[in-house]
C-alpha cells in the first residue's frame, strides 16, 4: 500500500505533505532541500526539458521569455495561453508540470514508495471551471510506475487549514471562525463554522472573499520603494538608473525580504544600499513599515468587511481568527487585526497548514481496486491497517465525511462557490433566474417550481408545436433569484433538447438543477403532465481548452 | 525482536486413526487416509483451521510411541471449536503485531534518520542567521573594495563609510540578540563572557522498545514442526505474554516517539547554547578587533592614504570573515567553473558577445559561492556572456 499525499498548489509556493505510520504529518522537502517549492516553470529552449522551482527562477534569468509564474491565477480560463518556445499551454498544462516536480520529489523522499493518490487544494473561490482544470492537471501527472496520479479530491484551502487546526484540538468547539490567508501573492478570507461535539466534528464554509492579486510581494515592493527613495534623496543617485541596475535589483530583492523578516522579530531593520560610490544606511522602524503598508493591510480589512456584509453578517458573529500563509507572520497583521476586530487570533505553521490539512484528509481515503474510485474504507480493509490508523477516512455518499481516530466523525459541508441561473422568457423579455445561489451547501438541488412558489413554466409562447429548444445555463455571483444578463458569465454551451414527437408550446414544464459533491451540474427539464424527463449535463465552453499543450507537457522531462 | 508466531495457514490437523474414533465423523482434511495407519512418533500432526466444523468426536491425537500407551494417562482432547476460538482470539492481535513488527523496525529506522537529519539540519538552522549575516557582510565589503576609490573620494566620506562598517556589524550582532554596551557584550541581557560554554552531549536517547524474544518456542516450532492439540493450546498460552508485550510495544513506540520529540525540542535549550555560544564568541572577538582597527584608521587617515587605509580595513574584514565562516563549516568556492550553472550561479545580466565560444560562460563574478554540508547556500552572482550574431 502506497502513500497518499496532500498538495497545497500555491500561486507562488507549493507544499507536499503526508501522514506517516505514527500519525505524524511530514512535510516533504524538494530535491533542492526546501520545504516549499516555488510555483515557477522554466521551459528549456531545447524543447525537451523543464525546470520547476527555485532553480527555474535562475534559469529564467537567461531566458525570461521561457519562464511562467503565478499560473494559478489563470486556472479554468479558456482564453488563457502561455506561449513558450512556439508551443501554447493552458494553465492546466503548466500546473501539470509543477505537480510533476512535486510528485517526483515526493517519490524521491519516500524512497521509492508508491504514491497512491493526492488531495490537491484550491482557493475556496475557485468555480467549477478552475476546479476541473486543477483536477485535470493532477490527472495528467505520470508516476514513476507509469500510472497516472490519482486525484482523490480537490479540497478548499481554508477547509484544509481548518482541518489541520481541528486536528490540533481535542475539545468540544462551537465556533464561527474567520480564516485570514495572506500568502506571497494572494489574499483569501473565509468564514467557517466549526462544530466539534464529542466524536462528531463538522466543518462548514459559510462564505468566501479575497483578492488574488494582493500578497506579501506588495509589502516587499512598498518597503523597497521607500528604501530606494531614501537612498536616492540622500545621495543624489538617479532613481531610474538605480532601478535598472541588475546588481541593485538583486541587492534589493535579498535585503528587503531580510529586512521584512527582521521586523517580525525586532523593532528596527537597516538596509545599506551601495551604488556608484554611494552608501547610505536606511533605518526602518516597525512604525515606518506599518505606515508604508497601511493601505495594503486596510485592503484586507475592506475585503473582509465586504464579504461579511454581502452575507448579511457582522464581525460580532466571528469567534476567532485563524491566520494562514507566511505573510501573516508580519507583526502588522496580528496587531492590525486585533485593533480592528478585537478577536482571538490563532496561528499555527502558517506556511504548511493547508498542505497538512490536505494530507490528513488524503491519509484516510481508500481506493476501490476494481473501479479505481475513491471509497470509504470498509471495516475489513481498515482492519488490515490500510487506513484504520488514519485520523480521517472519507466516506462516499452525499456528504464529505471523515471517520477520525478514536471514533471521531468529521464532516465537511462544502458550498457552491457560484450561483447558477437559467434563461427564460417572460412576455418576450429574456430573463435569468438563479436556481442555485452561491454558498448553498453541496450537494444542492432546486427547481423553478419550488423556488417560484408554484409559478409555472411552459416550453414557449404561443400554440405551435415545438420539436426542439435550447436551454442556457450561466454562472454568476449574485445571491438574488433574479439576475441581470450582464452579471452572468456564459461558461456553458447551449443545451439542445429535442421533442419527438413535437409537443405543444404551452406544455407545462419545470427545470431542476443539481450540483453534486464535486461541483458537477445536472439540468433536468421535466414535462409536468407526462412526467418525461430530459436530463442534461452542462458542458463548459472551451472545456477542451484546459487540454491545450497537455500532450506536449506530458512528454517534457524534468531537468 | 523475534516473535514466536506460528504460521496459522500451515497448521493442519490430521487425526490419528485409533479404535475409539469413528471414521465417518472425521473432519474434512487435505490428506485423507483411507487405511488406518499405525501411529508413528515421527509422523507430523497438522492442524486445520477455519474448515467446516467438525462433527466427529474429538480425536485422541496423542502420539503413540513404540511402547504401548496404555500405561500412560490419556489427556482429554480439547474440542476443535475451542482451538478455533482460542486461535481467533489471538488472530487479530497476531495479525496486527505481524504488521506492526514489519513497520515498527522501519519506523524506528526512520525516526533515527530523522533525528540525525534534525541534528545535522539543526546545526545549520541555528547557525544560519550568523552565517548568512557574515556572508552578506563579507560580500558588501568585497563589493566596496572593488570600487574603493569611488567610495573614498574625501576624508569625511571615507570616515562615514568606515563608521558604517562598525554600525552594520553592530546591527548584525543585534540580530543575534547581542548588544555591545561599550565594555561588554550582552546576550539577552546577560554578559556573554560569563555564560558558561556547554559541552555538546548526546541528548537524544534511542527510542526504547521491549525486546521479548521467545526463541525457544521458535526453535521448538522449527525443530519439531509437530503439535498436538494440547501443544497448540500451550503454544498459544506461552505466546500470550509475547502478544501482550507486542501490544504494549506499540504503546511504547508511541511514547518513545513522543519522548524523542520532547528531547529534540529540549535540544533548543541545550544543544543550541552549546553550538551558538562559541560562534558568538568568535564573532564578538572579531568585532573588537575590527572596532580597534577602524578607530586606528580614523586617527591615521589623511588625504593621501584614505583609499589605501580604507582598503586595508576592507581586506581585514574579508579575510577575517572568510576565516570565521570556515570555522563555522562554510566552504567558500572561489575556484569554480567558468561555465554558467544555474544550480550554483545567479545571473544578474547578459553581456553580449560576438564570440560564440564565450556563449553562456561567466563574464564577471560579483560574489563567491558558499556551501554548507555540500549544499549551496548562497549562489554566486554573475554576469553571463550571451552570443549574438553580428
Amino acid at each position: 500500500m502506497g502513500k497518499k499525499v496532500g498538495i497545497d498548489l500555491g500561486t507562488t509556493y507549493s507544499v507536499v505533505s503526508y501522514v506517516d505510520e505514527t500519525q505524524n504529518i511530514v512535510n516533504i522537502e524538494s530535491s533542492e532541500g526546501e520545504k516549499t517549492t516555488p510555483s515557477i516553470v522554466f521551459f528549456d529552449p531545447n524543447g525537451e526539458t523543464v525546470t520547476v522551482g527555485s532553480v527555474a527562477r535562475e534559469a529564467g534569468a537567461m531566458n525570461p521569455e521561457c519562464l511562467v509564474e503565478r499560473i494559478k491565477n489563470y486556472m479554468g480560463d479558456p482564453d488563457y495561453r502561455a506561449t513558450v518556445n512556439g508551443v501554447e499551454y493552458s494553465a492546466s498544462a503548466v500546473s501539470t508540470l509543477i505537480l510533476k516536480k512535486l510528485i517526483a520529489d515526493a517519490e524521491l523522499a519516500l524512497g521509492g514508495e508508491e504514491i497512491e493518490g493526492a488531495v490537491i487544494t484550491c482557493p475556496a473561490y475557485f468555480g467549477d471551471a478552475a476546479r476541473a482544470a486543477t483536477r485535470l492537471a493532477g490527472e495528467n501527472v505520470t508516476l514513476a510506475n507509469g500510472q497516472p496520479l490519482k486525484v482523490l479530491k480537490i479540497m478548499d484551502e481554508p477547509t484544509a487549514a481548518a482541518i489541520a487546526y481541528g486536528n490540533s484540538r481535542n475539545e468540544n468547539i462551537h465556533k464561527t471562525v474567520l480564516i485570514y490567508d495572506l500568502g506571497g501573492g494572494t489574499f483569501d478570507c473565509t468564514v467557517m463554522r466549526l462544530d466539534f461535539e464529542g466524536t462528531d466534528r463538522k466543518y462548514q464554509v459559510i462564505t468566501t472573499g479575497g483578492n488574488h492579486q494582493l500578497g506579501g510581494k506588495d509589502w516587499d515592493a512598498a518597503l523597497a520603494n521607500y528604501v530606494k527613495d531614501e537612498f536616492c534623496n540622500n545621495t543624489g543617485v538617479d532613481r531610474s538608473v538605480l532601478d535598472e541596475d541588475p546588481e541593485m535589483k538583486a541587492f534589493f530583492s535579498e535585503k528587503i525580504e531580510a529586512a521584512k523578516k527582521m521586523l517580525t522579530a525586532k523593532p528596527t531593520a537597516t538596509v545599506t544600499p551601495s551604488f556608484d560610490g554611494n552608501k547610505y544606511r536606511v533605518e526602518i522602524t516597525q512604525e515606518k513599515f506599518d505606515e508604508l503598508t497601511a493601505d495594503l493591510f486596510n485592503q484586507t480589512i475592506l475585503l473582509i468587511d465586504d464579504m461579511l456584509t454581502k452575507k448579511g453578517m457582522t464581525i460580532d458573529q466571528i469567534d476567532e481568527i485563524i491566520l494562514v500563509g507566511g505573510s501573516t507572520r508580519m507583526k502588522q497583521v496580528e496587531a492590525g487585526l486585533t485593533a480592528q476586530y478585537n478577536k482571538p487570533l490563532v496561528s499555527f505553521d502558517p506556511d504548511k497548514a493547508v498542505s497538512n490539512g490536505a494530507a490528513l484528509v488524503a491519509s484516510g481515503l481508500a481506493i476501490d481496486e476494481a473501479t479505481g474510485e475513491v471509497v470509504a474504507p470498509t471495516s475489513e480493509s481498515a482492519a488490515f491497517g490500510g487506513d484504520a490508523n488514519s485520523p480521517f477516512a472519507l466516506s462516499s455518499g452525499a456528504s464529505t465525511e471523515f471517520a477520525g481516530s478514536n471514533g471521531t466523525v468529521n464532516k465537511v459541508v462544502e458550498l457552491c462557490t457560484k450561483s447558477y441561473c437559467f434563461r427564460y422568457y417572460n412576455g418576450g423579455e429574456e430573463r435569468y433566474y438563479n436556481l442555485i445561489v452561491k454558498d448553498t451547501p453541496k450537494p444542492a438541488s432546486a427547481s423553478y417550481a419550488q423556488l417560484s412558489g408554484g409559478q409555472g413554466l411552459v416550453i414557449a409562447e404561443g400554440n405551435n408545436l415545438v420539436d426542439s429548444i435550447n436551454l442556457k445555463i450561466m454562472e454568476n455571483e449574485s445571491l438574488n433569484a433574479d439576475v441581470a444578463a450582464d452579471e452572468c458569465a456564459e461558461l456553458y454551451e447551449d443545451m439542445p433538447i429535442a421533442f419527438s414527437p413535437a409537443i405543444p408550446a404551452s406544455t407545462p414544464v419545470d427545470i431542476q438543477l443539481d450540483v453534486d459533491m464535486n461541483g458537477q451540474l445536472t439540468l433536468t427539464l421535466i414535462e409536468i403532465n407526462s412526467g418525461v424527463k430530459h436530463v442534461l449535463k452542462p458542458v463548459r465552453k472551451g472545456g477542451d481548452a484546459d487540454k491545450v499543450g497537455m500532450d506536449v507537457a506530458s512528454k517534457l522531462t524534468l531537468a | 525482536m523475534t516473535i514466536s508466531v506460528f504460521d496459522l495457514d500451515k497448521i493442519v490437523i490430521e487425526p490419528i486413526n485409533d479404535e475409539s474414533s469413528n471414521e465417518e465423523e472425521k473432519p474434512v482434511i487435505e490428506e485423507k487416509k483411507e487405511q488406518p495407519v499405525e501411529a508413528n512418533p515421527e509422523e507430523k500432526i497438522e492442524i486445520v483451521i477455519e474448515e467446516t466444523p467438525l462433527e466427529a468426536e474429538p480425536v485422541n491425537e496423542e502420539i503413540v510411541n513404540e511402547e504401548p500407551a496404555q500405561e500412560k494417562p490419556i489427556e482429554p482432547e480439547p474440542k476443535y471449536e475451542e482451538i478455533v476460538v482460542l486461535l481467533k482470539q489471538y488472530f487479530n492481535a497476531l495479525r496486527d503485531s505481524i504488521r506492526l513488527a514489519k513497520t515498527k523496525d522501519e519506523t524506528i529506522v526512520k525516526m533515527k534518520n530523522e533525528l540525525n537529519k534534525y541534528r545535522e539540519d539543526f546545526g545549520y538552522t541555528l547557525l544560519k542567521q550568523i552565517i548568512m549575516g557574515l556572508i552578506s557582510y563579507r560580500e558588501d565589503a568585497k563589493n566596496t573594495l572593488r570600487n574603493v576609490a569611488k567610495f573614498s573620494t574625501d576624508i569625511e566620506t571615507t570616515k562615514k563609510y568606515l563608521g558604517y562598517l562598525d554600525d552594520d556589524f553592530v546591527e548584525m550582532l543585534a540580530n543575534f540578540s547581542i548588544e555591545y554596551d561599550g565594555e561588554k557584550f550582552l546576550l539577552d541581557g546577560k554578559d556573554l563572557a560569563t555564560i558558561p560554554m556547554r559541552k555538546v552531549d548526546n541528548y537524544v536517547k534511542e527510542p526504547e522498545t521491549e525486546n521479548v524474544i521467545v526463541e525457544e518456542s521458535d526453535e521448538q516450532a522449527k525443530e519439531e514442526g509437530a503439535y498436538s492439540l494440547n501443544d497448540v493450546i500451550k503454544l498459544v498460552e506461552e505466546n500470550k505474554a509475547n502478544i501482550e508485550a507486542i501490544l504494549k510495544d506499540n504503546a511504547l513506540l508511541d511514547e518513545a516517539y513522543k519522548e524523542v520529540e520532547a528531547v529534540a525540542a529540549s535540544v533548543d535549550a541545550n544543544y543550541a547554547d552549546a553550538l551558538l555560544l562559541p560562534s558568538y564568541k568568535i564573532v564578538t572577538n572579531f568585532y573588537l578587533k575590527l572596532k580597534k582597527k577602524i578607530e586606528n584608521t580614523m586617527e591615521a587617515i589623511n588625504e593621501d592614504n584614505k583609499t589605501s587605509l580604507y582598503s586595508d580595513v576592507l581586506i581585514f574584514v574579508i579575510s577575517s570573515t572568510s576565516d570565521i565562516l570556515s570555522r563555522l563549516g562554510v566552504e567558500i568556492d572561489i575556484d569554480v567553473s567558468n561555465v554558467y550553472d544555474m544550480k550554483t550561479n545567479r545571473m544578474l545580466k547578459f553581456v553580449p558577445t560576438n564570440k560564440e565560444e564565450l556563449d553562456k560562460t561567466i563574464a564577471f563574478r560579483h560574489t563567491d559561492t558558499y556551501l554548507y554540508g555540500g549544499k549551496v547556500i548562497y549562489l554566486c552572482k554573475v554576469d553571463v556572456y550571451k552570443y549574438e550574431q553580428q
